[in-house]
């Protein structure tokens, strides 16, 4: 079905940026209002987009009406629609939530920000709807350099790590755009489905998987796959506290999707199956990125530096999801993406929390915080909880249907590091949780938990945690089913 | 060998290109000296692109009356217009975050070292 | 849809969530009143279990084909009455313990305490695999901060240790319901087991190993017991009703369900894994009474002695026969009995003489006369004194091992209840015999007292009182009947 809808999920945020950052200098109420207006109609939209995906509708859109090969095109299918709605549903009740935080945090730049946040928005949904591989650049493009604008606005040493990573994901974004050049001078296409159609054809091999080889490099960068993930912690740590809670949940998520996109849509089982040893490459990786950013994040002593490095491991449970290529596993690695997302929005949200009224930016400070914080406490316990992978929560899901596509791929060994990556988790997971409650702390700290608007938000993001875990069946079946192309 | 790289010598330039951007990003400390290795490098890659658009004996695709020279391809040439709007931007936050970092710490040299982290 | 089988589940959950937001003082009255609820609701589902009716309660799909389902069989009943009737009884002596003891934190403890109740009666009912697996990560869940309570440096170290194991025995039983969901396409529970009758060897050895570690750990079967000595540092009641009765019954419950509802007695039968079974709880019952003979910690010294109590349930089961599954139910609930009375004991003693070892015990018997009275019957009972509720489940554990004419498994038996009274018998003669120390002792507040006279009355009532013990051997015969075949 011909729709602007995908078109606009870019074009409002991106928009509403540009307005902002006009406004923002004389009306700083008004832009405030304008960024939240702008993400809510975003999540409109692809909540929108979203229901008309689970009816079976694909909606597309043609820029300037010039029809795809020549015309560039947008597509919200049941893939798309799935990771725009988690994305513009979290992106907004993190930015709703963090309002106050921002404003004491920012002050005078708070414009600036806001139009960051924005642009970082557009960008990640212009990825997500894009149906060609050199605008998923342009898109990663968008979001990357706000992403650096975002980080390098924190306070000490926030620079250095924005500079860090600035070089290291332009190097990825680089690496892309050779695998997309190669894509184009083995198939002469940039359109998804054109490209699929034409190496699945046969186009020159030696080409097409080099080209793949540049792409999944360059995305591995920014979805900060285990060894590439070193610009993660301390771009997710020297951020503004706002920045870090709407980055972490998000950037490497859309990132792995494009990975999803381009192996299984562009490449296919035909275009996988001759260079059987991408397959066997992701798996191996995201096996040791399970467990090796668990094993970092039990030793880390900053609080949202291990949550970086626990991203590290939940993308690679996701690689290894995406490398065992069958229906089972698939299913758990698109559906972790939103459970990764969550668990990841609720935790910043709270570390955002107790660092603004606490002070508490190590794990061995959050004793201070002992029933100061009941709601905040609560939901990051559930959302620890999830990270281990205990039922009914949505962390479980996501790894069970991954262990089921090891098993029923006959690969006991990776099956094997799911489960030892879930004990690794429970080094770190629990160590949150048992600093939250369990420990003394011999100063008493009097503030409390507030403003109500980000409790409320950190309720609910714990509350959605427990709601994907038992609704999962559900979204399952709408969705993440659907989502699964043929052959796989 | 020699016809090897005489049909793919066109392109020794891109990869040199690429390679030297890699080489300062990877080995200097000096962060503007990074940036400017990573400039490097895309600029190997827009050349990439603009080889890619070369055909044998072609001209420059513009439609003119009366000529049927087969033309060179318009589409890299468009793409590359985008990445180098994109590499300025790149190199404009890069530029200006380096100028923060030197207010900041008076010096924009990587250290190499953790125990030195701010 | 039962309402009783959801209202006595959702009784402690409620109390809990109750006891947690509401005001202090209500704590122990919420818990009376669900304790109550509970047992009454478990109560009169026994005359539809006794009629063979088995209500079912189904919830929300969890996974494909896979509901959130419960079902209430005479041995999940058998379970169920157990820890809910037990509960009534800690209930009060919690009320005791908490004023004698001067204990912090109520309401975090006396809502913990219903959350696990509502997990064991959770894991009672769950009709298939995965719902097993909720409430059992959940009992994990619930009980760690009763075993962290007192939150010193011993408390927090056991706390991690309990969790370390119980995590990894979950996984073990996540990574096993995968493989199980592949096989078969199905999780719920069928009498005389539904696993695909042909099984590769190795499918059926890997599959046993990781459901054997998985109920193994809580089980406290050798070498997967080293949390259940350490988790003694809980509060009494806790390691009572929780480490001797809900938790650790929860994993023997879990190899009931795993032998004779999973794989069978016919798939079983014709493997070597019910003779690795027997081995291990024959290695766990001589190293565990060794170890029980050398603990001067008395509390330690009765987790050693569950450790060998909990194999010999497990043996019953392991002999695939008719009375061996009959003795492991009976025997079940009338060590759940001995067992709590004598945890009971040992917190009556703490709380009037702050005697922790044995060491310290001789003649406290003529000061306490109430406490020892029960700590002599309950002693007794364990040892298979004829006339009290221990002797007739090892006569029927007995009478199952000749069925199936294994001898060994005869020989641990009997070897365990020898064992039983050489650690458990010292204590009692020391206590009347020897003299009594100088400073005036007093019996422990009536609160204390009360209950652990009641149960040392159930173990008395259910060695001797015939209508009880038929009640009891009728549904345990029932269940039997059911995976067996023929009449009960």
């Amino acid at each position: 079905m011909n729709s602007t809808l995908p078109a606009l999920l870019f074009l409002v945020p991106f928009l509403s940026a540009l307005l902002c950052g006009a406004l923002g200098g004389y009306l700083r109420g008004a832009a405030r209002w304008i960024a939240l207006g702008a993400l809510a109609a975003t999540a409109a939209l692809s909540f929108a987009g979203a229901a008309l995906a689970a009816a079976g509708e694909r909606l597309v859109t043609h820029m300037g009406g010039w029809a795809p090969p020549l015309g560039i095109e947008w597509r919200l299918d049941a893939l798309s629609a799935f990771v725009a709605a988690f994305v513009a549903a979290t992106a907004l009740i993190v930015h709703g939530a963090l309002g106050d935080v921002r404003r004491r945090e920012l002050g005078e730049r708070e414009p600036g920000f806001n139009t960051c946040a924005l642009l970082l928005v557009s960008g990640l949904m212009g990825m997500i709807a894009s149906a060609d591989l050199f605008n998923l650049f342009v898109h990663l493009e968008v979001a990357s350099l706000s992403a650096y604008a975002l980080v390098a606005s924190g306070g000490r040493g926030a620079p250095r790590a924005a500079v860090r990573y600035l070089v290291i994901g332009s190097l990825g974004a680089s690496l892309y755009l050779l695998g997309v050049g190669h894509v184009y001078a083995a198939t002469g296409t940039l359109n998804m489905d054109d490209a699929a159609a034409r190496i699945a054809a046969g186009a020159d091999p030696r080409l097409t998987i080099l080209a793949l080889a540049f792409m999944i490099s360059g995305l591995a960068i920014k979805m900060g796959l285990f060894p590439l993930h070193g610009w993660m912690p301390g771009a997710y740590a020297r951020a503004p506290l706002s920045a870090a809670a709407l980055m972490a949940p998000l950037v490497t998520k859309v990132s792995a999707y494009a990975l999803i996109r381009i192996l299984f849509w562009v490449y296919g089982p035909a275009g996988l199956g001759r260079a059987p040893i991408v397959a066997d490459l992701l798996c191996v990786t995201g096996a040791v990125a399970l467990i090796a950013g668990a094993l970092l994040a039990a030793r880390e002593a900053d609080l949202r530096r291990l949550l970086a490095y626990s991203s590290v491991s939940q993308m690679g449970l996701v690689v290894l999801g995406i490398g065992l290529a069958n229906a089972a596993a698939l299913t758990g690695a698109i559906l972790h993406l939103a459970n990764d997302a969550l668990m990841k929005a609720t935790l910043f949200v709270g570390a955002a929390e107790l660092a603004h009224r606490f002070g508490v930016r190590e794990v061995g400070d959050l004793a201070r915080v002992r029933a100061r914080a009941p709601w905040t406490a609560a939901a990051m316990a559930v959302a620890a909880f999830s990270l281990v992978g205990l039922p009914p929560l949505c962390g479980f899901f996501g790894k069970w249907y991954v262990l089921m596509g090891a098993l029923e791929s006959g690969r006991p060994g990776m099956a094997f590091a799911i489960v030892a990556g879930s004990l690794a988790s429970a080094f770190y997971a629990f160590r949150i949780v048992e600093r939250l409650y369990f420990a003394r702390s011999g100063e008493a700290c009097p503030e409390r938990e507030g403003p109500a608007g980000l409790v409320a938000a950190c309720a609910l993001l714990g509350g959605g945690v427990a709601a994907l875990g038992l609704g999962s069946d559900r979204v399952v079946a709408l969705l993440v089913r659907a989502a699964i192309p043929g052959g796989v | 060998m020699i016809d090897y790289l005489f049909a793919r010598g066109p392109y020794l330039p891109y990869a040199a290109l690429v390679m030297l951007g890699l080489y300062l990003v990877l080995t200097h400390q000096n962060l503007f000296k990074t940036i400017v290795g990573l400039s490097l490098a895309q600029s190997g890659i827009i050349l990439f692109f603009v080889l890619l658009a070369v055909r044998d004996g072609a001209t420059v695709p513009i439609l003119a009356e009366g000529d049927d020279r087969p033309l060179n391809n318009p589409l890299p040439h468009a793409l590359m217009l985008t990445a180098i709007v994109v590499a300025v931007s790149t190199l404009g936050v890069a530029l200006a975050i380096l100028r923060r970092l030197q207010e900041e710490e008076g010096s924009i040299v990587e250290r190499r070292r953790p125990e030195e982290e701010p | 849809m039962d309402p009783r089988v959801l209202g006595a589940m959702a009784a402690p959950f409620a109390a809990a969530a109750a006891i947690y937001l509401g005001r202090r003082r209500g704590a122990e009255a919420w818990t009376y009143a669900a304790a109550g609820v509970s047992l009454a609701l478990a109560l009169a589902l026994l005359p539809a279990v006794r009629a063979g009716v088995a209500p079912e309660v189904r919830l929300m799909g969890l996974l494909p084909g896979v509901d959130l389902f419960f079902r209430v069989d005479p041995l999940g009943l058998t379970f169920a009455l157990l820890a809910a009737g037990l509960w009534v009884v800690t209930s009060v002596y919690s009320s005791g313990y908490v004023r004698a003891m001067g204990l912090e934190n109520r309401r975090r403890y006396f809502a913990c305490f219903a959350a696990s109740i509502g997990c064991a009666l959770g894991v009672a009912f769950a009709g298939n695999v995965l719902t097993f697996l909720v409430f059992y990560e959940g009992l994990t869940l619930a009980t760690y901060p009763l075993v962290a309570h007192k939150e010193t440096d011993a408390a927090l170290a056991g706390a991690r240790r309990y969790l370390a194991y119980a995590l990894t025995g979950g996984l073990a039983l996540t990574a096993a319901a995968a493989w199980t969901w592949m096989l078969a396409g199905t999780l719920d529970f069928v009498p005389g087991g539904f696993l695909p009758p042909r099984l590769a060897g190795g499918a059926l050895a890997g599959l046993f190993a990781l459901y054997a570690i998985g109920y193994g750990v809580k089980a406290a079967v050798m070498p997967l017991h080293a949390w259940l000595p350490g988790a003694m540092v809980a509060p009494t009641p806790v390691s009572a009703l929780l480490h001797a009765v809900a938790v650790v019954k929860a994993g023997v419950f879990g190899c009931l369900r795993m032998v004779q509802y999973v794989f069978g007695p016919d798939t079983l039968s014709s493997s070597a894994a019910p003779a690795v079974l027997i081995a291990a709880c024959g290695v766990t019952v001589v190293a565990g009474s060794i170890a029980a003979l050398r603990q001067d910690n008395l509390k330690r010294r009765l987790a050693y002695s569950t450790v060998v109590h909990l194999s010999l349930i497990v043996l019953g089961a392991a002999l695939l026969a008719p009375h061996g599954t009959v003795g492991a139910m009976l025997h079940m609930v009338n060590h759940g009995f001995a067992k709590i009375t004598l945890f009971f004991c040992a917190g009556a003693i703490y709380a009037s003489t702050h005697a922790e070892t044995v060491s310290r015990l001789g003649g406290l018997g003529r000061h306490m006369p109430w406490t020892f009275a029960a700590f002599t019957v309950a002693s007794l009972a364990l040892v298979g004194f004829p006339g009290l509720c221990g002797f007739v489940g090892k006569l029927i554990l007995a009478r199952g091992a000749i069925e199936a004419s294994q001898m060994v498994p005869l020989a641990i038996l009997l070897g365990g209840s020898l064992f039983t009274a050489a650690y458990l018998l010292p204590i009692v003669r020391a206590a009347y015999f020897d003299p009594a120390p100088n400073d005036a002792v007093r019996e422990a507040p009536g609160l204390m007292v009360g209950p652990l006279v009641a149960t040392s009355a159930l173990v008395v009532v259910f060695g001797a009182l015939p209508a009880v013990i038929n009640l009891q051997y009728e549904l345990a015969a029932r269940a039997a009947a059911q995976i067996f075949g023929g009449a009960p």
